[in-house]
Formats: C-alpha cells, structure tokens, sequence
C-alpha cells in the first residue's frame, strides 16, 4: 500500500512539474515607459509647456554662467585676457586667430541649439495643448519664438553662417544657410514673439527676467541694426531697427523699462532686483546651485587671489579715461573701472596701478562686481544679474538707426542724450556736435565697454581692423605663445570657426 | 588528515570496487601460490596526503595483484625487475620499477586535471569530452594566493580572460574582457552566472566558497546564453560537503597594503622658485602625496564547515572582509553567510538550496573607484598638482582650502578628510534546484533563483570638492534590485552502443526590476554640523529623484550531444530569446552554435608514444548583447533641467533626452573557434591551443549627433568590430621527484581588434569620460581598419627656443589603449610540508594617455602652476599650450608584474587540535617591470563596462597597492 501511495505521489509529481513548465507562461515584454519617464507626447497642458521652457533657460544659464559663452567678444577692443594657462582661447579670439579645434569654441554653439532643440518641440507642440488658459500658451509659445530667435541671433553674432534646424526629432546633415535665410529665420522669431508676449511677463523678479512684447521689440531693433551692417549690408533695414526701438521707447513704461540712476549697482547682487534696465537678463540663485562664473575674481589679477580671465584693452581704458574727462562723464568712467585698492589678497593691489602686476592689464568692474565687499566679488561665482540686452541699448539702437537711415530728430538726439546724462555728461549733444550715428556709435563704445557687445558693433561696421590697429604699444606681447593679432581678413576675421566635434560628424559643415 | 581514510560516498561506486576488489582478492590467492622472490611494501596515498584504501597493486604482465588495505598500506610478493602498477579509480595510474628496496610509498595524483568535470551552462561535461573553448579554474589553483576577490583567481590564470584591476580602491570595479572588445559603446563586461543563476555579481562572493571557475570563451560555448553570451560567460560553481567527517576550518590572513610608488614632484622651495615672489612657504609646505597614501591594513577571515551526514549534505561558511585602502579615510568591508544544502529526498529527487547573504560596505568609494573625488579634477589630480608650500593645515589647526597657484581646486587633503560616505550594499541570493529522474536516461530539473540586492549611497562632503569654497551637501541614493529566474530543464541522455545522446531542452523566464530614488540637500540653515548626512532636513536646498526599470527574456533552449565511441564529439545548441529591451519586431533573436571535438590520438597514438592524447576542436556560434538600458527605443523629456526664475528657488524644468532609434535591435557576434589539445609525457605536459574569428555587427553604437539635432549621441545598431586572436594554456609538471613536485602553468593570450565599418563615416571622434583641465576633450578616435581605442592628438616636437611647448599642427592617432597580448606564468613548488607559489604576468603592446602626469608638467587649465620636478629640467618646455593629447603623454604601458609570491608551511597534524595548519606569507603585486612612468600602468580612469573605445585613460586614476600578507588556514 506505501509503495503504491509513493508511486501516485510521484506519478503527481511528474505531472506538477509539467504543469510548471506550461503553466510558467510567458512575461509581458512591452516596455511601458510612461510608468518612469516623461514623454514629448505628454507635452499637451500649460504646465508642461512651462516646464520646457524652464528647461531652455536651464540650458541658456548652463552655457552663458561661463564666460567662453562670449568668446566671440573678445575679439572686440575693449576686452582682453590672460595670456597663459587656460585662457589661450580667450587670448585666440582676442587676437582672430581661433581655429576649429581651439577650446571654449564650442559652449556657444551647443547651448544656443540645445534651446533651439527644445524650442522647436514647444513650438511644435503647441496644436496639442490644451488649456483655459489661452492667455498663458500664448505667453509661452512667444517665449518659445523668442528663446530661439535669441539663440540663432547669438550664433550667427559667433559663428557667422551656421545650419537652420527648426523640426524636432531630425538626424539629418543640414548645410549652414546663407546670412539672410538666418537673418529672415531671426526676424520671424522675433515678429512671432512680439506677437504673443505679454506687454508684461507676470511672476518674475526683475523685468527681462522673462521676455515681454518690448522684449522682442527691443532685439528687433539689434537685429535690423546688425542687417544695416556687415555681413548683409542692407541699408533699408536701418529705418525698420528705428521703428521698432522707437516703439518700445515710447511705450517703456508700459513694458516697464528705464535707464538706472545708479550704474554702478546694475552690477551688484543687493541691487540686481532693484534696477528696471535690464531688457533681457539670466538671473541666479547661488544657493540653489545656479550662478554666474563669469565675474568677480574672474576678472582680478592674480596679486588679488584672481584667475585673470577677462581685462581691459589698455588703449580702451586710456581712450575712455581721455573721453570721461572730456565729456564729463568720469562718474561712469568710475563705474566702469576699479581704480580703489582691492581688499584681497596675497598684495591686496590698487586698482590704478595695475601697469605694476604681472599682467598688466586695468580692472573691469562690471566684470568684477559694483560692490568690492559683496561676496559674489570675493568668489569665482556669483548671483549678479547675466544681462544680454540693456534698456540703453534700446535708446542708442534707435539714435544710431536714425541716424543711419538719414535722420536727424530730436528725439533721436534726446535718446543719446538720456544716455549720456546718467553717464554723468554735464552737457547734451545736437547735430551741431557732429554726425549722429557717428556720436552714437562712439558712445555705445563707452556705454557698453566690457559688455560682450563692443565686439559686434565693430563687426557690423567693418571697423575690427582699425580698432586692432589701435591697440597699446604697451599691450602685453604674448611671449608665451609667440603670436601676433591677425590684423584683417574676411569671415574667418570676424567670426568664430565652427568646432572641430561639428566637423568630425559632419565634414560639410566646412563649406 | 593522516589517519583519515578516503571512503568514496557513491554507493554504486562502492559496489564496484567492492565487486572489483573480490576479484582482485581472487587471483591473488590464485596467484599466491606461484609468488616468488621479493616482498614490497609500502603506504599509498593521494596528493593531497590523505591514505587510499583499496588501491590496486599489480605486478605489470602477470596477474600477480594486491590491494591496499583500511590504512593504505599493501604487500605484495614480485619478482626481480618486476613493474609495480598502482591504480585507484579517479586518480591517475602510476608505475615503479622494482629495484632493491623493499618499501615503495605510492603518492596518486587525482585525475581532477585531466577529467574534471567542467560546467557548460545548464549542465555539465567532462573535460575530455569538451567540444569548445572552456576554461576552468578550480579552488586549488588560487588556493596559495590570500584573495579577497573573485575576480583575483581569475586573473592570468586563463588564456583569453584579461582581468585589469582598474582601480587600487577597495571594492572598486574589476575590468573583465574574454577574448577583447566585441562592442563599441555596448557593455564588454562577460556574463556571471553563479550556481545557474544567470546576472551574478563576483565582487560580492565570498572566495572561499567558490569550489570552481569554468569560463566559456568561444560561441559553440556561450550560444547556450544567446543574448547575454557574446561577452564570454563566467560560471561558478559555489562548494558542497564532502563525505566523511564533518570538516571544520578557520582561513585568516592580515595583509599591509602601500602605494607602490611615488611621483617626483617640487619641493616647496622649488615651487616657491617657479610660482614667483606671491608664493611663501605655509607651515612648512606639505609633501601631499604623503598625506594623502597611508600603509593599508586588511583582514580577512573565513570559516567553514562541512560534510555529508546521511542523505544530506551541507557546506556552511562565513567571511569577514576588513580592508582599508591605500588612501586616507577609505576602506571596505564585507560580511557574508552561506548554507549550500543538497538532499537526496529519494534515489531519484533531489533538492538543493543555496543561501548567500552578504552586506558590504563601501566608505568613500567613488565612481566604482576609477577616481578618488567626485569632481575630476580632484582625487589624485589635485593632490599631485596643489601648492606644496602650503600646507593644507595651519598651526592653529584651520584649512587652507584655496590656492591660485597650482592647482586651483578646493584642497584635496580636506576634501578627502571631511567626507563621510558609504555604499552600503546587502545581497540575498537564493537558489533552488530541483531535480527529479524520471528514468535512468531521463531527468527534470528546476532552477529557481532569486537575487535580491539593496545599495544604500550615503555622502556627506563637508567640503564638496571644485574650484570653489561651496556649503556641506549631502546626497542619497537607494537602487532597490530585484532579478528572477526560472529555468526548466529536461534532459535525455542514453547510449547506443558506442554511442552516447545526451539531449537537453530548456524554457526559461527571467525579469530584472530596478528601483531607485534619492535626494539631494546642501545649503545648511546653520553651519558646525559634524557630519551632515542624517540632518539633511536642514538643508536649504533639498532636490529628490526616483526611478524604475523593468526587463524581461523569455527563452528556449535546446542542446544535443552525441559521442561515438569516445573519439567524435558533437554538440549543437539553439537559444531562441525574446527581450523586453527592443520593441516587437526587434525583440526575438535566434542564436545557433555547432562544434565537434576528435580525439586523432585514438587514431595512431600507441603507449609507448610520447602522446598520452591529441584532440582536434572546431566550432561555429552566434551570440548576442542585449545589454542596454530599459525603455531605449522610446523618446524621453528629461528631468533636472530646473531653472530659478525667481532668483531665490528652483522652477522644475524639462529637457530634451536625445534622439532615440525605436528599431534598436540585438548586437550579434559571430565566432569561430578551433583548437587542439596534446597531452604528453604521462599527461605531465598538456598544451592547448585556440584560434578564434569573432564578428560583432550590428554594433550597438552610440553615434554623435550634431549640435543642431539635439547633440549628444544616439544609440543605434551599426558598424563592426573584428577580435582575432590565440589562447594557449601550457600546464606542466615539471618535476616531480619523491617529495617535491613543481608544476608549471603558462597561459598566453594574444588578440588582435579591428574596426571593419562605423555604419558610413571611416572615423568618429570620440571623447575621454572627461577632461581634466577643462575643455574639449575630443582624445580618442574610432577608426575603419584599426583597433578600439587609439589615442587622437598631436605630434609633441619638444620646445622651442623659447622654452614654449610645440605641436603638430594637425591631429592623429597617437597610440592605442588595447593590449594585445597578455601572460601568466604560475608555478607552485611543494617539497615535503612547503608550498612556495609565484605568478608572474605580463601585459603587452598597448600605450597609457598618462594624463595624470601631462596636467602637472606644464601649466594647463586648472593648474596654474606645474608642479612635477621635470619642469626643472632645461630640455623641458616651461611655456605654451599643454595639450594633453599628445604624444609626449603617451607611454608605453607594458607591463611585466611579480603578481603573487607566497611560501608556506603546512604542518601534518597537531594532535588533539587540528588535522592540518598551515602558515604563509605572501606579497602581491611585488614588483614591476615597466617603462611606466605613472603609478601603475594597470589602472584607467574610465568605468569598467564599456571602456574600450577610451581605455587605458590614466587621469588621476588610484594605484593597485603592494601588498604583504600573512596567514593561517586551520583544518579541525
């Protein structure tokens, strides 16, 4: 009888475990996705939305809290560098003799089409929202319009001609456009951010903070500006770089823009709220980990415990010193440069002796911060305000638009002379002073001096060469390396190569 | 030991030698009468000392016999000149011409080295009936060398198998390649299956408990793990009880551990002499490098018992790792558990389950060890390159955390210091195995298994490392996995006459889930917090994240083996697996294999050739990676991306997650293998040789994007890799004289690697993990027709007259990352109780980007001021652009490295106390030979699975410590 139990047993036995072999059916092998990870397809509520172009400033301050975001600028007169250690590329630039394959080049361009990148999907996404909001998608899909005419116009300021890509989800190889299909693609952002931006942007800081209607009104005006110059050269668009600056003048406290009385704290942490001049700026939050690199011992010399990334032209600051003094304008002269002792060490050194330093070379104090005590100055970063454009610009696009498009009027003249009054001048300027755009042109020089913007004026106006011209005979030789300043040429003069990581995917990128 | 006596536990094996030894007993009473002449006598014993009883006598030609009696002793009555042939099942048979002694003591090596029995993935052959290329490493190969890691016993110990100990920080990852580097960007990290269980983590194991290691290196082999099997499959086996009495032992050994060599760097006053007059002497400088590497203590205890009571048999042990490493405030430690239980429920159904727990704790390792801080710029970068005039310490007893000369990152020593963290990780593996004979010929059996894994990432930096002073942060990451296996396998195996079926079929499901989350928090409200981590609720800053990944295959397998007459061997698989990972349509993938093996020994050999066997192997498989992240084929907004618009508080934003190819699909690697077995001069000498042809297409690529579609990279299956190479394994006893034997093993590996199509371009430019001096970091280049990781930069031309360092102009290849030829030598010498041990390996024909060094010979991004002593040579540049691709930071990183020497001493018995005890001292890692100019040409920065495109990048990377060890192994 137990032999028999025991044989039923494993009689079941066998049957059990062929039962487990059928019945362990198979496992559901389709991925689901959404249980983790956040689909482009979920992007059909304002909230969303929101947070895609949360993600595009992420981006814009990941690439601009470094100062190689502005290589391009170096090669205007006003800014310079170090000469050894890791600021070669700066000095490159300074002296137009980057190549494809020299450092820092690239930040500028992956930044500006990592916002294209996810502009293009919010743009793209915007039949799919769906919200009672209307007011806010519209707001937003502006914003989206006018993050990527802000980075086309940042790339075709560096590197001159670069590829168009407006389609989401694309691997194809785009060839760069021409000027004008950029200039054309800028313009359309522009006029599409004009068009859905709010005259004010709620819930922000500071204006600018955030784009509004004068916002995008405002970076018209530079683009018309910049299509009156070099490259494209067409002096039909002067009158419309007017029209456009003119119509955020006169409308400026309806976008809530104004010249500052005190330059000076444009560039200090108390007051980066406490100012209405900033037309377009990245503001930061050091301790939420989000901050601007690009000032405070950046831009010391190394007696002050700096890392001497960004000086003074020595010729620009003697030109500038001669102008404020004839003009009356030292109080932004003052504003301009540290000329008081430093409080750091190791030789806490006096700012108007800086011929005697290792590296010779005066102090921007908007590059080192308004405010010597503040802690952002005595750091590597900071929570000073990234501004791209200033209310200033607004009023000297206009005047020098004017100007160039054969005009004359008064309030043209009243635009420059705002200007130059909260610079300190004690007496305006009038046609009996000189050619406008000329006056205007020379005062943008001074009004922006160590803003990353000199640059682009000189490029525009094909004056590079005989601002190079101009340098100091005292100018620091580069001993190091052994260059000279490439005094002239064409494109590759004026504009930034395209990186070598670009190339090494895409060859044609060279044409 | 000495009085123990071998019984073998098999009952019908019992049987026969009991029929076997009536038999004997019968013709040697037959033969007792005729007896003649001279009387010997003697012991018969293993090799391992233990007594035979039972063991065959025979006077050679006559059958003349004996056998051994209860204490392995024997006497027999032979004549002048006879030839004694002693015999004992599973040992090798031995013959002694008779002289004018009258003792003969009989040692019989156990066949274990010819006809072990070798694991193939779902089953198991004998090493003689072989068909591919397998590779095993048993508990008595690294049984002389103090281990704390699997992956040491591997390591030259097999031809094919390259083992580079990455990083000297313990617990760090171990870089594994089986026959080079099929995948570009795809995980090269072989497959670890650890009792049947596919997914095994060697670094958690326990060394003692692993009775063997069998390697599977060519496809014939590893297409039985079809998708996961292109790597090469590792296969251990965990021990079990032996028969007999309960065996007790006690391993412990306390090993010093330093950094095995320094980099010659300025002296303060030196430094002071090249920054200039800002500089001054601080509290006497500090030789950071001192600071920095200590003398590294480890102790290692394992204890086990084991045996067989009845119908159960069981093997239970326990291991205490404690090592510190060789850098201030690092160290490992590891506790473990095992119970492997086997129970013969019936003749017929048998159970066995195996539990393995650990824990292990990792203080400050990070990044798996390919650095020592969490900024790259820091770790051994910094400490190499900061100021040495100042200490990091005042008098007063405060920090000095900055410096603008030489390095500019936040003092290394500090940093190193004030941190606190662990990686806690706990594992609970178990493993059921049922099996059931349905008949003699036919078996099921179920495998189950289950690993369950916790890693607890715990970091508090009280001074986070970066060119800036920045508050305390803590950070916490929990990864919760959770992988399942159910296999099913039926077997059928039966002999026609001379010829011998064994089938297998196989259905198996697997799924792998893993969690994670974690936060973030820095900003303190208040500062003078010790030790950070638990109050991170008073963090400013407080950031969360949390994951899951879920992946499953199913699979079918099937396997026929057929052997005729012991001279043809035949053995064909398919593994069909469907993943998770790909979409429908992508997701099925059909991996076949072929391989036949042939004794032509059989064919001409006689006894009195030199040749004791000669087998030919040939074989022919395909295998598969699936080995990418869940959810690959699907597009992604990523989060992260945040953003304060208010300047006071984080926005939550999204960005862009990359492109994605949503026909991703299997990488499949080709490979064909044929080799030769000899044996010769009594089996004294065995060579076996490989050759091998693997193509891997359908490469799964991680191709750059350009800036304007998104940047990064997308995954995607193109291109081709080609691996040709030999493996040849010599094992040799070389003497073997009464009482002291020497046996030799020489493995040599020589691989060639080549790019055959990149899907288009004739290169892709690749970038280093990172670049630490900032910057573009564009140093590695993939190129048709040359192997995975060249090196991509300028020609160095010296300096010029003005001291400035000078370059090519353009870029090219300047050195290659692979090896491609690789040895160990390992020999162990016994006389009498002494076991001396020593492995010699070396590694071949491949260059280091010693970046480590090229960041401190000229001023570079991040520090600002070189501080090695050649700068003060005249012929160095002391100017100029120091890039560091390029040739004057490529070296020659070959390599030939004392890796173990151990003399020990095996005491018999102590009565009353322990059957056996043995003491040894050991060194690892004792000295080599290298033009080298870093610490150790060995480690590389990059991470361990898919490092090849970037291998052999040495920035910062921690030193394999010099080690010396002593220990005792206690046997009750």
């Amino acid at each position: 009888m137990e032999q028999n139990k025991l044989k039923l047993f494993w009689n079941n036995l066998r049957l059990i475990a062929l039962a487990a072999m059928v019945l362990s059916s198979c496992s559901n092998l389709d991925e689901d996705p959404a249980e983790v990870q956040l689909s482009p397809s979920t992007l059909s509520s304002d909230d969303a939305l929101e947070a895609v172009l949360t993600g595009m400033y992420q981006r814009l301050m990941n690439g601009a809290k470094d100062t190689q975001f502005q290589i391009a600028a170096f090669g205007g007169d006003d800014i310079t560098t170090h000469s050894g250690a890791n600021k070669i590329a700066f000095r490159e630039s300074d002296w137009r003799r980057l190549t494809h394959g020299s450092d820092r080049i690239e930040t500028a361009y992956k930044t500006s089409y990592e916002i294209i990148t996810l502009a293009n999907i919010a743009i793209e996404s915007q039949s799919n929202i769906v919200s009672a909001n209307q007011d806010r998608v519209d707001r937003l899909i502006g914003e989206a319009y006018f993050m990527r005419g802000f980075s086309y116009m940042h790339l075709t300021k560096t590197y001159g001609r670069v590829p168009i890509q407006l389609t989401p989800n694309s691997n194809d190889a785009l060839s760069r456009a021409s000027y004008l299909e950029i200039y054309n693609q800028i313009e359309a952002d522009f006029i599409k951010a004009e068009q859905l931006l709010p005259n004010v942007f709620p819930n922000i800081p500071v204006v600018g903070a955030r784009p509004n209607k004068g916002t995008a009104k405002a970076f018209l005006s530079r683009l018309y500006l910049m299509w009156g110059g070099y490259p494209i050269k067409d002096a039909g668009k002067y009158a419309l770089a007017a029209s456009k600056a003119k119509e955020v003048i006169d409308n400026e406290g309806v976008y809530g823009f104004g010249l500052s009385n005190n330059f000076r704290q444009l560039w200090t942490e108390a007051n980066r709220f406490n100012q209405n001049e900033s037309v377009f700026t990245l503001v930061s939050c050091v301790p939420c980990g989000v901050h601007n690199r690009t000032m405070g011992r950046l831009g010391m010399p190394v007696e002050a415990g700096g890392w001497q990334e960004t000086f003074s032209e020595i010729a620009f600051f003697e030109d500038m010193q001669a102008d404020a003094v004839a003009n009356g304008t030292e109080q932004r002269f003052n504003d301009t440069y540290v000329l008081e002792q430093i409080p750091r060490g190791p030789s806490f050194p006096i700012g108007a002796e800086w011929m005697t330093w290792s590296d010779p070379h005066p102090l921007f104090r908007k590059i080192i911060g308004g405010d010597l005590s503040e802690p952002g100055t005595n750091n590597t970063l900071a929570d000073f305000n990234i501004y791209f454009m200033r209310y200033a610009e607004v009023l000297l696009n206009y005047a020098e638009a004017v100007g160039r498009s054969g005009g004359n009027d008064a309030a043209a003249w009243e635009a420059l002379n705002r200007v130059r009054t909260r610079a300190g001048a004690t007496t305006t300027l009038s046609d009996a002073d000189g050619n406008l755009a000329d006056l205007v042109f020379l005062e943008r020089k001074w009004e922006f001096a160590g803003e990353f913007l000199r640059m682009f004026d000189l490029i525009r106006m094909e004056k590079l060469s005989e601002a190079i011209a101009n340098r100091s005979p005292i100018e620091t030789i580069d001993v190091v390396n052994h260059i000279v300043p490439v005094a002239s040429g064409g494109e590759e003069f004026y504009f930034t190569p395209i990186p070598q990581s670009e190339l090494d995917i895409f060859p044609g990128l060279k044409d | 030991m000495k009085n123990q006596i071998k019984i073998p536990s098999n009952p019908s094996y019992r049987r026969g030698v009991f029929v076997f030894m009536m038999l004997l007993c019968g013709t040697l009473f037959m033969g007792a009468g005729y007896a003649q002449g001279l009387t010997i006598s003697g012991s018969i014993t293993d090799d391992q000392g233990e007594l035979l009883l039972g063991a065959n006598i025979l006077e050679k030609g006559t059958s003349n016999g004996a056998v051994s009696d209860f204490d392995g002793n024997y006497s027999i009555t032979v004549s002048q000149g006879a030839v004694l042939v002693f015999s004992y099942v599973g040992y090798e048979t031995k013959e002694v011409v008779v002289g004018t002694q009258t003792t003969i003591n009989v040692v019989l090596t156990s066949e274990n080295t010819l006809d072990e029995v070798v694991l193939v993935g779902y089953g198991t052959q004998r090493k003689s009936d072989l068909t591919g290329a397998i590779s095993s490493v048993g508990a008595k190969d690294f049984e002389n060398q103090p281990l704390t890691r699997a992956e040491d016993a591997l390591q030259s110990r097999t031809a094919g198998v390259n083992v580079s100990k990455n990083s000297g920080a313990p617990g760090g990852d171990i870089k594994i390649r089986i026959r080079g580097s099929n995948s570009i960007t795809g995980d090269n990290q072989p497959l670890v299956v650890i009792d049947g269980i596919i997914g095994g983590d060697l670094a958690s194991l326990n060394t003692n408990d692993i009775q063997s290691i069998d390697v599977l290196k060519d496809a014939s082999a590893t297409a039985i793990y079809g998708s996961r099997g292109s790597n090469g499959v590792i296969m251990v086996t965990t021990k079990k009880g032996k028969a007999g009495v309960p065996q007790v032992s006690v391993n412990y050994f306390l090993s010093s551990s330093v950094v095995p060599k320094k980099y010659d760097l300025l002296s303060p006053s030196q430094f002071v002499d090249l920054a200039g007059p800002l500089v001054e002497i601080v509290n006497g400088g500090a030789d950071y490098q001192d600071e920095y590497f200590r003398t590294a203590i480890t102790n290692n205890l394992q204890l086990t018992a084991s045996g067989r009571e009845g119908r159960v048999n069981y093997y239970l042990s326990g291991n205490l790792v404690d090592q510190e490493g060789i850098v201030i405030n690092t160290d490992y430690k590891r506790y473990s558990l095992r119970s492997n239980l086997n129970v013969d429920i019936t003749d017929k159904f048998k159970v066995g389950l195996n539990i393995y727990g650990s824990k292990e704790d990792a203080h400050n390792l990070i990044a798996g060890g390919s650095r020592g801080a969490q900024d790259v710029r820091g770790g051994v970068q910094a400490i190499l390159g900061w100021n040495p005039a100042l200490n990091y310490i005042n008098a007063d007893g405060t920090y000095n955390l900055q410096s603008t000369f030489g390095s500019i990152m936040i003092n290394p020593i500090v940093v190193q210091k004030e941190r606190n963290g662990s990686d806690i990780t706990n594992n609970f593996n178990t493993n059921l195995n049922l099996s059931y004979d349905f008949t003699d010929q036919l078996n099921f059996t179920v495998l189950a298994g289950s690993m369950q894994r916790v890693i607890n990432r715990e970091t508090y930096q009280g001074y986070p490392d970066g060119s800036f002073v920045a508050p305390p942060r803590s950070s916490f990451s929990a990864v919760r996995s959770e992988d399942y296996q159910w296999s099913n396998i039926l077997t059928y195996s039966k002999d026609f006459g001379n010829t011998h079926i064994k089938l297998t079929g196989i259905y198996e499901l697997q799924s792998s889930t893993i969690r994670t989350a974690g936060f973030g928090a820095s900003n303190y409200i208040f500062s003078g917090i010790p030790d950070g981590f638990y109050l991170s609720e008073l963090a400013e800053t407080q950031t969360v994240n949390a994951n899951k990944s879920k992946s499953a295959i199913d699979s079918y397998i099937a396997r026929a083996e057929v052997n005729f007459a012991k001279n043809l061997y035949l053995t064909g698989t398919m593994r069909i697996d469907e993943s998770s990972r790909f979409r429908k349509g992508n997701r099925t993938g059909y991996f076949p294999s072929m391989s036949a093996a042939y004794n032509v020994g059989n064919l001409f050999l006689t006894d009195s050739s030199i040749f004791d066997g000669i087998k030919l192997r040939a074989g022919y498989g395909e295998t598969g990676n699936q080995n990418i992240a869940p959810y690959s084929t699907f597009q992604e907004l990523i989060t992260g991306q945040n953003f304060p618009f208010n300047g006071s508080a984080l926005d939550i934003g999204v960005g862009f997650g990359g492109l994605v190819d949503e026909d991703l699909t299997w990488e499949t690697t080709r490979q064909i293998n044929a080799g030769i077995d000899f044996n010769v001069f009594d089996n004294r000498l065995s060579l076996s040789l490989d050759w091998y042809k693997k193509n891997t297409i359908d490469l799964l690529l991680e191709k750059p994007v350009l800036a304007s579609n998104g940047g990064g990279t997308i995954l995607t299956n193109i291109g081709e890799v080609e691996n040709t190479g030999i493996d040849v394994t010599l094992s040799a006893t070389v003497l073997e004289a009464d009482k002291l034997t020497w046996n030799s093993d020489l493995t040599m590996s020589f691989v060639k690697n080549k790019v055959l199509d990149l899907g288009g371009p004739e290169q892709i430019v690749t970038q280093a993990p990172f670049n630490p001096a900032g910057g573009s970091s564009n140093w590695f280049l993939l190129k048709v027709g040359e192997p995975l990781g060249n090196f991509y930069g300028y020609q160095y031309l010296g300096a010029d007259e003005h001291g400035a360092a000078m370059y090519s102009e353009e870029q090219s290849i300047i050195g290659n990352g692979t090896p491609n030829f690789t040895w160990g030598f390992n020999n162990t010498v016994t006389y009498k109780g002494w076991n001396l041990n020593f492995l010699f390996r070396g590694v071949h024909g491949y260059d280091v980007l010693n970046s480590t060094l090229g960041i401190i010979r000229l001023a570079t991004g991040n520090i600002t001021v070189p501080t090695s002593a050649e700068i003060l040579d005249p012929n160095s540049p002391k100017t100029g652009n120091n890039n560091i691709n390029s040739t004057r930071n490529v070296e020659n990183g070959s390599f030939v490295r004392l890796s173990n020497l151990s003399l020990g001493y095996t005491f018999p018995s102590l009565k009353g106390f322990a059957n056996s005890l043995k003491l040894y001292v050991s060194a690892q890692n004792v000295f080599t030979i290298t033009d080298y100019k870093g610490y150790d040409p060995e480690v590389s920065s990059v991470g361990v699975s898919t490092s090849d495109v970037t291998a052999s990048f040495d920035s910062g990377a921690l030193p394999n410590p010099r080690t010396i060890t002593f220990g005792i192994n206690i046997d009750f």
